[in-house]
């Protein structure tokens, strides 16, 4: 009997030793953090050379309409549209609080764009489907541009 | 001897009374605070509590000019004139009392941010055989148009549609489509000043384009057939069109995107303060 609970004693111990080592993996992760604010960031995207139609940068009313999220799931967000309507070109990058809603919210934002450029302008269609959604730490992005690897090497260059 | 122990008890009468007393007096007079109370909170809500005025809230950002004349008993327009003449141009502020119906076009003006985005009622691709039909991302969720304006109820609502369409659609079809839509326009919303705008010209490169061509000459006529249809409907027509051609009768491709058929930000100025010099009286 004793040396049964000693056993699972032992057990028990080492699985909440190797669950605590996950944790703090986790948690180094979820700590990427950019060196400086996301306007910077699309602000250097957006003057790096790549070729641009007329773009917006979004007012946070804006932002929050067409992507459906509300103060509280979002730290900090950046973004930049094409306003003709004739375009997809957009940059979005959102730090987010509830990450879940906000991975959830772009997705949504891009099947949207796909879905109305798919019968209307195939060229920007194309541009949409070579575009994904990555994070990085509690940062969600996207980039839909003529030279989205560009756009991604700056971004990514922030968390450096 | 049995042994046993007799038990005694002492029983200590306590010098206090009850902890708390009952007064008849204080739970009458509680009673009284908390309805004045609930009564003063009816009254607030009460005097804030509108319905129209909660719709109109979530679209009107700022007071419109027109809202003074508004104050009056709107008067039924015996006459219209189509195109509408120029008028005292307005300010903005106007557009806080407008909903804007279409397709990317449309779009467009909410992108650059030159109306509420709440106002405007357009997705990229719609055109006029699907505006009954399709749902797009509203204030009010994912709605068809017309349920959108139905809820908002704005005071004028400007349409422009055909762009797209044009150039596959019969006009005679369009025309039937865009009867059918005012129709349930006016038949939900009779109060609302309804605007057709003329659909924009295109410019040289995209008449002679290889994908997709669109003719000024097919985009003229069809913008005669929805001026008869406005006539005919009593409602208003504006000549965006005509603001935004050359002297060749051609969109300039300075003021055009790349495909020949969109605006730049500038274009969209030009149409907006045709519009604002253009209201109906």
């Amino acid at each position: 009997m004793y040396r049964t609970k000693k056993s699972v004693t032992g057990v028990f111990l080492t699985a909440l030793m190797f669950f605590s080592l996950t944790g703090c993996k986790k948690e180094e992760n979820n700590n990427a953090q950019a060196s400086k604010p996301v306007n910077n960031i699309t602000a250097e995207i957006m003057n790096s050379g790549i070729d641009f139609p007329e773009m917006v940068e979004v007012s946070e009313d804006n932002f929050q309409f067409r992507y459906s999220l509300e103060d509280g799931d979002y730290s900090e967000y950046s973004v930049w549209w094409a306003g003709s309507g004739g375009d997809s070109d957009e940059i979005c990058i959102i730090k987010a609080k509830d990450k879940e809603k906000v991975v959830k919210a772009v997705e949504e934002r891009l099947d949207s764009q796909k879905k109305v450029f798919k019968d209307y302008v195939e060229e920007q269609y194309d541009k949409l489907c070579d575009t994904n959604i990555k994070t990085k730490g509690d940062y969600v992005y996207w980039v839909c541009t003529n030279d989205n690897k560009k756009a991604e090497d700056i971004i990514l260059s922030y968390f450096e | 001897m049995s042994g046993r122990r007799r038990r005694t008890y002492t029983y200590v009468k306590s010098n206090r009374g009850p902890l708390i007393r009952f007064r008849f007096k204080v739970v009458f007079i509680v009673f009284i605070i908390v309805t004045a109370v609930c009564f003063l909170i009816y009254m607030t809500g009460a005097n804030f509590e509108n319905d129209d005025m909660e719709t109109n809230m979530f679209l009107f950002s700022e007071a419109s000019e027109t809202s003074d004349s508004s104050d009056e008993p709107l008067d039924k327009v015996k006459e219209i004139i189509n195109p509408i003449p120029s008028s005292e141009p307005l300010t903005e502020t106007y557009f806080g009392n407008c909903a804007f119906v279409g397709d990317s076009i449309t779009v467009g003006l909410s992108d650059y941010q030159l109306v509420p985005i709440k106002n405007v009622y357009a997705e990229i691709g719609m055109n006029i055989e699907k505006i009954n039909t399709e749902t797009i991302h509203t204030a009010f969720g994912e709605t068809t148009v017309l349920d959108g304006l139905k809820q908002a109820k704005p005071e004028n609502i400007y349409i422009m549609l055909g762009s797209n369409g044009i150039a596959w659609l019969p006009v005679s079809d369009m025309i039937s489509y865009y009867c059918e839509f005012i129709s349930s326009i006016q038949q939900n919303l009779p109060d609302s000043n309804i605007y057709i705008l003329s659909i924009p010209p295109v410019t040289a490169a995209r008449e002679s384009a290889e994908e997709e061509p669109i003719l000024n000459s097919d985009i003229d006529k069809y913008n005669s057939e929805l001026l008869k249809m406005a006539d005919d409907k009593k409602i208003y027509y504006v000549d965006v069109n005509t603001a935004l051609k050359g002297n060749d009768g051609k969109f300039p491709e300075d003021n055009a995107a790349e495909d020949g058929m969109h605006f730049k930000k500038t274009t969209y100025k030009i149409m907006l303060d045709y519009i604002l010099s253009h209201i109906a009286k």
